[in-house]
């Protein structure tokens, strides 16, 4: 063994000596720490489950990222047209996009939503009726009874649909006794062939039927909702303005709008949205990250003053130490561990009662939001890896909070410590 | 042993004071003395450059023929815990060690192995006569008591030269004539330089060699 050091037994058994007696003391002081360690978890947890939340909201839309043309309102007379005239969208516009531009994207839909009023037995429901097109993807729906439109139906016009679970217990009772039964949309019945799992808040009343079925449902035949184009994925940022630019300058020259009139078409991107949230999100992180750090800093402040002060009373013990031949480093070592060690207790505490108050605050969140359209706040809970993490913060908080009392520990003079009283 | 030529030590605080003032002075390995005189006149400080635990500013002082200027910090600090043993006038024991602990600890400084470790803290218990007290704290004991534990402490590490700066200060007389014998039986059985600083006459008395200082010179230099 190296000279001037403590075995690794003699070392603990200093440490938790000591801070037995100056414990004591520094209960005030520990109070702080552990309130500043609470502040950290709860802050840090409310900020995961804001994540969480706001993610679960449109982590669907991560896997299209899509444009989306809908119709929309002259701004300003042009060419014949007046303003303020409605400028609609047709299937033929659609095509003639497909015939232009497939080579440059994944594919080009047009797409019909209705808002439809639906009478059962008990009350009268509004749905979101909509093509099925963009969900073309398997995984976007998940089937729990009954089956999915074969690729015939698809492409036909019966009056067929497949409804969320939702909207199956309301109306049916169950999911089982939804399929094959009769769905009555404006008067029209509609064969229910399965019903999906909604993965998201916003497919909770929004019940899917072919396209063209969809098209026959509202009077006039051409118009369409949307044009949605996926764009292939990995398309550079560049090309995929360049692509939107073109396709607006197009359909603006063929409708006949002025290039300068922005209102006359709404252009919209998934991506866009993702990036306004992301942004949103961030500097609600921000402002987590500087009050968690804060709060951290007030738990070092704690943990300081207390070894500080012990440092500070301890003077002669560690001059006498250092005459029995410790060397600094020892002396330095004593200091930090003592100081982890309360970090440890204090922030253990902290870190418990975090964890308690944000697992009830949960429960009251789900209980209070779970018809919520739009979740704001997710899962709080703490998980392992946070408990892991914020005790390896801890602990290099204590090593922060124990630099200046053991620098000065470590700057004690033997000859003036032993003279003082 | 210890060699002093031309030292000067001057405390620069609010008015500069000539502490130590051409200090010459050579001790013997084996001698037992005694340093006197009035309050102030230097000897705490001059114990202190002996012991390496304060720096001096002008002269020459060599430790067993090694030039101490020339040394860092560690380098002090490694002769030191190898040669010197301290006593204090308040014994400085840590109060929440026992008294087998505070002699262990520069053991364990030192990383003698355990087993070893006990025989050599039970033997000097027993030197200090303090058997039976192993596994008392320090407030538990009397003054003359704690002194010898400070005295084990020192003399366990089995150093060249024992440095004691008033350790009888705060004991009454009779301790005092107990801890000046344990001082001499220690000089005597184990040939340790012993260099002690003392008010009383008493003791200096009973010294083989006694320096008297007078305004950080060395007034009288005196061997029985
Ligand atoms: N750290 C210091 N800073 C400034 N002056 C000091 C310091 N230590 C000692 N002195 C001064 O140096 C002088 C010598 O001090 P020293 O402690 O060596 O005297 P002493 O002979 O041991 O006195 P005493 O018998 O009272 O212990 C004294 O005047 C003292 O005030
Ligand atoms: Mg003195």
């Amino acid at each position: 063994m190296k000279e001037g050091r403590l075995s690794l037994r003699d070392y603990f058994r200093d440490i938790l000596t000591s801070a037995r007696i100056s414990c004591r003391r520094g209960v005030l002081s520990g109070l702080m720490t552990v309130w500043g360690v609470f502040i950290f978890i709860v802050v840090v947890g409310t900020s995961n489950g804001i994540d969480r939340g706001n993610r679960s909201n449109y982590d669907y839309l991560l896997d299209y990222i899509l444009i989306s043309v809908s119709p929309g309102e002259t701004s300003m007379a042009h060419n014949g047209l007046v303003k303020g005239q409605m400028i609609p969208l047709t299937r033929s516009d659609a095509q003639e996009l497909q015939m232009l531009f497939s080579d440059r994207s994944e594919f080009i839909y047009p797409r019909k939503q209705n808002i439809v009023q639906c009478k059962s037995l008990t009350s009268s429901i509004q749905l979101l009726v909509s093509d099925y097109r963009k969900e073309l993807n398997d995984n976007a729906l998940k089937i729990v009874a009954g089956r999915n439109f074969t690729q015939v139906e698809l492409n036909g016009r019966n009056r067929i649909c497949i409804i969320p679970e939702t909207i199956a217990a309301q109306l049916f009772g169950s999911t089982d006794d939804a399929v094959n039964s009769i769905l009555e949309v404006n008067s029209m019945p509609y064969i229910v062939l399965g019903v999906y799992k909604p993965v998201h808040q916003i497919n909770i009343n929004q019940v899917f039927v072919p396209f063209e079925t969809a098209m026959a449902m509202q009077g006039i035949e051409d118009e369409v909702s949307s044009i949605d184009i996926k764009l292939i994925l990995e398309t550079p940022v560049k090309q995929k303005y360049q692509l939107k630019e073109d396709m607006r300058s197009w359909l603006y020259f063929k409708k006949g709008i002025s290039p300068y009139d922005a209102s006359a078409l709404h252009f919209e991107e998934s991506i866009d949205f993702i990036e306004a949230q992301e942004k949103l999100l961030d500097s609600i992180r921000l402002f987590t990250v500087v009050l968690g750090l804060l709060s951290l800093i007030m738990g070092i402040l704690g943990v300081s003053s207390i070894v500080y002060l012990s440092v500070k009373e301890r003077t002669k013990e560690i001059a006498v130490r250092l005459v029995c031949g410790s060397g600094k480093g020892s002396i330095l070592r004593l200091i930090l561990g003592e100081s982890v060690f309360f970090m440890l207790v204090f922030g253990c505490i902290g870190m418990a009662l975090g964890s308690i108050v944000l697992n009830i605050a949960n429960i009251i969140v789900e209980k209070f939001t779970a018809d919520e359209k739009w979740i704001f706040i997710g899962d709080m809970t703490v998980s392992w890896q946070l408990i892991l993490s914020c005790t390896v913060a801890i602990i290099v908080c204590g090593l922060i909070a124990g630099l200046v009392p053991a620098r000065k520990a470590t700057s004690v003079r033997i000859n003036q410590a032993m003279g003082c009283e | 042993m210890i060699d002093l030529k031309g030292v000067y030590k001057t405390y620069w605080g609010d008015t500069p004071l000539l502490a130590l003032n051409n200090v010459n002075l050579h001790i013997d390995e084996g001698e037992f003395v005694g340093v006197t005189g009035p309050s102030g006149s230097g000897k705490s400080t001059l114990l202190n450059v002996i012991g390496l635990l304060d720096s001096y500013d002008e002269g020459e002082y060599r430790f067993r023929g090694q030039l101490i200027k020339e040394l860092n910090k560690e380098e002090e600090a490694i002769i030191r815990n190898h040669n010197v043993g301290f006593v204090f006038q308040r014994y400085n024991l840590i109060s929440f060690k026992n008294v087998y602990e505070n002699v262990e600890l520069p053991l364990i400084y030192r990383g003698v192995p355990q087993q070893e470790r006990e025989e050599r803290v039970l033997n000097m218990l027993e030197k200090m006569e303090l058997v039976g007290w192993e596994k008392h704290i320090p407030s538990h004991l009397s003054g003359g008591q704690q002194q010898r534990v400070a005295i084990a402490r020192a003399m366990v590490m089995n150093p060249k030269i024992i440095l004691a700066d008033e350790p009888t200060g705060a004991l009454d007389s009779r301790m005092t004539q107990e801890i000046v014998n344990l001082f001499r039986k220690c000089n005597e059985e184990s040939n340790i330089t012993i260099v002690i600083v003392t008010h009383e006459t008493s003791i200096s008395s009973q010294m083989n060699r006694c320096i008297t200082m007078n305004d950080g010179r060395i007034e009288k230099d005196e061997r029985r």
